[in-house]
């Protein structure tokens, strides 16, 4: 009889496991096949790859400043001109894409793991438990973003980590909705069911059996939630409450040039970073995409 | 349907009381005070003291809550320390103006995202889906301060065809249509952005929704049946997906009140972002009260707005 | 469904543009609903740049802000008011007297002057002015500007009906007596804005500030008239035509909440015909060249300085803060961040200013990381290896906290990081929004170096800045003590002669140069744009409306 128990037992990851590998290869092939999501793959490596390397690349300190050589024009010795205190702009652009990618990774990470454990647990046990859990799910839903933001870097102070836990901590609900969803129609599925009456324990069922399976869910929605943090770090920059001088991020050095006479004059200070953002914006939400339309099982042909 | 709206509305109580704890808590929480911007040299300590002392500054969190809560059920929302006038009246004035912006940014985007969705997803991996979904990642992809900037260099600096800032021409005094007009002048460059980036959302929102319906059993037996396609998609799929595009338009309401900070900033737009964000900065604790509560109000129902419609049409929600 | 959904978002939208469309006006307080000043193209109207909105405290001694201060320094006048030349002119005050032992003066007022409503304006306005400031219920920040006169204190605690020093000769004579020997007696007492006895009796002064019908519509003396307030958009002051110095030239002023970002544009386009410059960019100052805009250069009695807070071991020696001055490039920040529109600051006074001591009296610090190595070094007795400095063998390390919202100084941090990283000093910049930092430094004292911009005002008196009893009271956040000083201070009010101060303030001077309680970094001059056709502008560090009434514009 034990024998049999565990016989069945493995019969059910092991039927889990190939119907996942076989998941992802598909995965994998679509995704290869989408041109915008290679595309989003192949410009963010090179992002990643230019901002880890920022300091073999340029010859230039990140905050060195040069008070007699500002606003200068892109040249040969400054590929992207200078600032207003005559810093490359170019090495602060680089070193600039180690933050504002960092950030939109540790907020999506914190979101990610708030709201996956959150979920789960909601979805899992049902009842007081859930009820509770939503019933914080909707107090963070209503947090206005912005508005929170500002109090919390208020009483934080701004700085990167700031910045990355303010995103995190307003952002997890949606994620920990989707996955509560999920882990509820996942619940109720025959392997689920077996593996409760092997008497797993809850936790080792949430992490081998549910957790996986909502795993596309959380890749996609992780992937685009990466772009929303580096959106947010460019408001919060804005309204002069993201990564503080002289640490460079795309955002406080768009909002640099925010005034009209960079606008009009000093295009170098403002058009790259904008367009950094933008372009890795969009090649995240290309890649999102590429991967939501890869792994969603709904929508295979 | 009675019995679920009223749990619901039960359910929003504790949230309610959630929500208005921490936020009450972070605010009182800020380092400073609203008096310790005034560096005046007239201004000794001792004032300062009285003044702080005049507003309840010294009592624990706990009392200040409690007197808060106390006063707001009884529809008391305090006097604003900058303003000097009843929170009440500051809020009024602005709020208008706040709905005016998203409200109308929120109708154009769904005229013009909702049929754009549709048409991209019957005609789906076309020409026309592929501009459709790249020009709305753009607008996914843009900070919206930025593209603001940028059209304010345009089209306001460069070509002079909208004003820069404010809601209206200052000392031009008019009246009727014409101050109508000139408002509408105002809105133009901020409408312009809310409405682009909200539509760019809602257009990917419906064209999903739109091809998860599409792709269902009922729809390819309704193919099958030999309906013409014209009426498959404009009959059955579209009723079915636009109960999951309304639900996402109630949802959208309450970021694009809360998200109209940066907006209102650029644009000097006397709203409800730009009065809280000042009073965060002079800590006009009763104004940054009320004001956030109220934006957190509106998506509280919003969300229970959606949270009905949804059980309207899925009544297996209501027994959740 | 989708048409019927539309059309009520539609329905929705259009009732609340109306809804707007008419609340502006319900909500905006009219004075002079019929006296449309503004509409008529023949009429001549000001408009100036606010980069905040007006909180509507348009009462010049109840008011906290500088943009209520805006509107209200067109509406109400004080006795003497100072001029562009820092001396002092008649305002309501047509002449006074000095008794001989200095502590009164005799004010002869106008007699030609009537407020907005029509009433006469007498001494009896001026005395309930000061009787107003000094009642146990107001909650405005002037009575410390006031307090020196005899009697304030008594009649502020509830122990005299009136105020001893405060004596009514006639309907047009006044005399107001000090205690002591009060310096700034004619720029803090006499600078005091009047405000009309007949409208504020009307109210318990407790009440005052819940008076907000009064609040807006205020009635003063001044040139201007207040017209018509839209709260966070804009104010319409309209001309006095009695005004009693002759009736303004121009018609209307509206003073407009603008983007400091975008203002600019709007100056160019014409849009607004006045402005404050916070940065004299050459760059935008060609714009304005050309486009026929006058600049005005504004020079201030202010200065930024790194404070530094000396209860910190290490920066407790006078030495290691001038060896930090010589390491910072006080010239370069002036040159490039200020575009070489303000000087370095060697000590609390700006060089065009009476009591400055004159460059050759003072120790100029002029930029040397070697001579602050060399001081550190040898005189204080850290040691300097490998590019690193080191107290005690530990490395040193300081944290510079500073406020967002002045550009050039926001951008001065970084520099200054530069700066002490070449004589091996690591700086750890915070910068933080205005009233966070603030509380850090003033109430937690958690800091070693801020960065804040501080002024003397009118008066070389700087007790509040640098004096020991203002560690407790005032804005000395450094903990800085000198009892010389303090006893220069002192002395320094005990006259009323500019000529019998001066050799005082001259030595405080060169106290605060050689001890550095702050590290003084510079003065800076601003700009005013103003519209090709509006003439007769004399703006100055303490004012912009210098003879408004003269203001006019050119055909």
């Amino acid at each position: 009889m034990a024998n049999n128990i565990a016989n069945k037992s493995s019969n059910i990851s092991k039927v889990q496991g190939e119907e996942g590998t076989s998941l992802w290869k598909i995965g994998a092939k679509r995704l290869i096949k989408n041109k915008l999501a290679v595309f989003g793959i192949v410009v963010l490596s090179i992002l990643i790859i230019l901002s880890v390397l920022a300091p073999v690349i340029t010859p230039y300190d990140r905050d060195e400043t040069n008070l007699t050589n500002t606003y200068q024009k892109p040249s040969k010795e400054h590929w992207l001109g200078t600032d207003e205190l005559g810093r490359d702009v170019f090495t602060r652009l680089i070193y600039g894409g180690r933050v504002s990618l960092s950030v939109g990774l540790v907020s999506t990470s914190i979101s990610v793991i708030i709201g996956v454990l959150l979920g789960a647990i909601g979805g899992y046990y049902g009842k007081v438990v859930d009820n509770i859990i939503m019933r914080i799910v909707d107090i963070f839903m209503c947090f206005p973003f912005f508005i929170m933001a500002i109090t919390i870097a208020a009483i934080l102070g701004p700085s990167i980590w700031n910045v990355m836990i303010i995103s995190g901590i307003l952002s997890w609900p949606s994620i920990a909705r989707i996955v509560r969803a999920e882990v509820m129609t996942v619940k109720e599925r025959e392997f689920v069911e077996a593996s409760k009456a092997l008497g797993l324990t809850p936790i080792e069922i949430i992490f081998r059996h549910i957790l996986p399976n909502v795993l596309a869910v959380v890749i996609v929605y992780t992937t685009l939630g990466i772009a929303s943090g580096i959106l947010s770090e460019a408001g919060l920059s804005f309204l002069g409450l993201g990564v503080k001088q002289p640490q460079p991020s795309w955002g406080n050095m768009l909002s640099a040039a925010q005034n009209l006479r960079s606008l009009r004059l000093h295009w170098w200070l403002w058009v790259p970073p904008g367009l950094l953002v933008f372009i890795t914006i969009l090649s995240i939400n290309f890649l999102g995409d590429g991967l939501r339309d890869a792994l969603d099982p709904k929508l295979k042909h | 349907m009675k019995q679920f709206i009223i749990r619901r509305l039960l359910i929003m109580i504790p949230v309610f009381i959630g929500i208005s704890m921490i936020i009450f808590g972070l605010i009182h929480s800020t380092p400073g005070d609203p008096y310790i911007t005034m560096l005046d040299p007239n201004i000794t300590e001792a004032d300062r003291e009285a003044m702080l002392n005049s507003i309840g500054y010294y009592d624990p969190l706990p009392v200040k809550y409690i007197k808060w809560i106390e006063r707001a059920i009884k529809g008391d929302l305090g006097y604003s320390i900058r303003y000097k006038e009843p929170v009440a009246d500051v809020i009024s004035r602005r709020i208008g103006n706040t709905l005016l912006l998203s409200v109308t940014a929120l109708v154009l985007s769904v005229l013009i995202a909702v049929p754009l969705g549709i048409v991209s997803a019957t005609k789906q991996y076309s020409v026309f889906d592929y501009v459709a979904t790249i020009l709305a990642l753009i607008g996914l992809s843009i900070p919206a301060f930025f593209f603001a900037l940028g059209l304010i260099k345009v089209l306001a600096f460069d070509l002079g065809i909208f004003p820069i800032s404010g809601i209206e021409t200052t000392g031009a005094n008019y009246t009727g249509m014409k101050r109508v007009l000139d408002v509408l002048h105002h809105m133009a460059l901020p409408i312009i952005v809310l409405t682009f980036v909200q539509t760019a959302s809602l257009m990917r929102y419906t064209r999903s929704s739109m091809l998860e319906v599409i792709q269902q059993d009922y729809i390819r037996t309704a193919k099958a049946k030999g309906l013409s396609e014209r009426v498959v998609i404009y009959k059955h799929a579209l009723r079915n997906a636009m109960i999951s595009i309304v639900t996402l338009i109630s949802l959208s309401l309450g970021g694009l009140l809360s998200g109209a900070v940066l907006t209102e900033t650029v644009f000097v737009w006397p709203g409800m972002g730009t009065l809280v964000y000042q009073a965060i900065l002079n800590r006009d604790y009763p104004l940054v009260m009320a004001g956030t509560m109220l934006l957190a109000l509106c998506v509280l129902f919003a969300n229970l707005l959606a949270d009905i419609m949804y059980a309207v049409v899925d009544p297996r929600i209501r027994y959740e | 469904m989708k048409r019927k959904l539309f059309s009520l978002l539609l329905v929705i939208a259009m009732i609340s543009t109306l809804l707007v469309g008419c609340g502006g006006d319900k909500n905006a307080t009219n004075n002079t609903p019929s006296n449309d000043a503004v509409k008529g193209s023949d009429k001549s109207v000001v408009r100036m740049a606010l980069w905040s909105a007006p909180a509507g405290i348009f009462n010049p001694v109840l008011l906290g802000d500088d943009y209520d201060g805006a509107v209200a320094g067109l509406i109400y006048e004080p006795l003497v008011e100072m001029n562009p030349k820092f001396e002092f002119e008649s305002g309501l005050a047509e002449k006074w007297e000095i008794s001989e032992d200095s502590k009164s003066i005799t004010f002869y007022l106008r007699k030609d002057v009537k407020w907005h409503d029509g009433e006469p304006f007498t001494s009896e306005d001026v005395k309930y002015t000061f009787e107003f400031i000094s009642d146990p219920g107001y909650a405005g920040n002037k009575f410390s500007q006031i307090s020196a006169i005899s009697g304030a204190n008594d009649y502020k605690e509830g122990k005299s009906e009136s105020i001893k020093g405060i004596e009514v000769i006639d309907d047009h004579t006044i005399k107001i007596t000090t205690d002591e020997v009060f310096a700034p007696f004619l720029d803090k007492i006499a600078g005091i804005d009047v405000i009309p006895q007949h409208i504020w009796s009307k109210i318990e002064v407790s009440k005052a500030l819940e008076s907000t019908d009064i609040l807006r519509n205020p009635v003063g003396t001044g040139p201007f008239k207040f017209e018509k307030f839209v709260p966070d958009q804009y104010v319409t002051v309209v001309k006095n035509e009695e005004y009693w110095a002759g009736a303004p030239k121009i018609d209307s002023i509206v003073l407009q909440v603008v983007n400091q970002d975008t203002a600019q544009a709007q100056m160019l386009s014409g849009e607004i015909d006045f402005m404050q410059l916070s940065s004299m960019n050459p760059d935008d100052l060609a714009l304005y060249e050309d486009a026929g805009i006058q600049i005005q250069e504004v020079f201030y009695t202010s200065f930024q300085q790194m404070g530094v807070n000396v209860r910190n071991p290490l920066l407790a020696d006078k030495k290691v803060r001038q060896a930090l001055t010589y390491a910072i490039d006080r010239q370069g920040i002036v040159d490039s961040l200020l575009h070489g529109h303000g000087n370095v600051a060697n000590t609390t006074y700006p060089p065009f200013f009476w009591s400055y001591p004159g460059d050759e009296a003072i120790n100029t610090y002029d930029y040397s990381p070697e001579k602050a190595i060399e001081i550190l070094t040898k005189e204080v007795g850290w040691e300097y290896k490998d590019g690193k400095m080191y107290a005690d063998g530990k490395p040193v390390k300081f944290s510079l906290v500073y406020p967002t919202g002045n550009k050039a100084r926001e951008l001065s941090a970084p520099v200054i990081q530069e700066n002490l990283k070449n004589i091996g000093i690591e700086l750890d910049l915070q910068i933080m929004e205005f009233a966070t930092m603030v509380a850090k430094v003033k109430d937690e004292k958690a800091f070693d170096l801020f960065l804040l911009g501080s002024g003397i005002g009118a008066d070389p008196d700087v007790r509040n800045n640098f004096s020991t009893e203002a560690i407790e009271t005032g804005s000395n956040y450094m903990g800085y003590s000198n009892p010389e000083l303090d006893k220069l201070f002192e002395e320094g009010v005990k006259y009323i002669e500019i000529e019998k101060r001066k050799p005082i303030y001259f030595e405080a001077a060169k106290i605060i140069n050689e001890d550095m309680p702050v590290i003084f970094l510079y003065n800076w001059s601003e700009g005013r744009a103003i519209a090709p056709k509006l003439k007769g502008v004399q703006s100055f560090a303490f004012g912009n409306y210098y003879k408004v009434n003269e203001w006019y514009i050119e055909k």
